[in-house]
């Protein structure tokens, strides 16, 4: 199945909670919280474009993010 | 351990060759091409913290690649 990496901003204070929300959600490999333009990354594997969507809509909506950036596996 | 999200800048002809390097390297989990900003993707993990520059300094000395930029686990 092909990957994504989704790339989150979040409100101050709360990243932690964030993780863990998206940890939750199905297709998600690993997440973790990080330091720099980004708060938390997440590997996502997902069946379809439109699941990918719809994981990174979920997300988006989740308490505290601010914007996302999503980069899908492209076949070479 | 500790994970590491890298996004690479590489040439866009040596992106095949720059991910098939990544693959071969033991501390990659998940390594994909990608378009937009980057292009490619690197999952990893480091036994230490203090092992992640020696990690950056091997993959930016691999033929091709032009840029990284690395996101360390907190």
């Amino acid at each position: 199945m092909p990957l994504a990496c989704i790339m989150i901003h979040c409100k101050p204070g709360t990243p932690p909670e964030v993780l863990k929300t998206v940890l939750g959600m199905g297709g998600i490999k690993r997440g973790f919280e990080v330091l720099g333009a980004f708060d938390v990354v997440a590997e996502c594997e997902f069946k379809s474009l439109e699941k990918l969507g719809m994981t990174v809509y979920s997300i988006a909506r989740i308490n505290g993010v601010v914007s996302t950036e999503t980069l899908i596996e492209t076949l070479l | 351990m500790v994970q590491i999200c890298m996004l690479i800048n590489a040439e866009k002809v040596s992106v095949f060759d720059v991910v098939k390097k990544l693959e071969k390297m033991p501390s990659v989990r998940e390594v994909f091409p990608t378009f937009g900003r980057f292009d490619v993707v690197a999952f990893c993990e480091v036994e230490k913290r203090e092992e992640v520059g020696t990690l950056v300094k091997a993959v930016s000395a691999i033929e091709g690649v032009l840029k990284t930029e690395t996101m360390v686990e907190l």
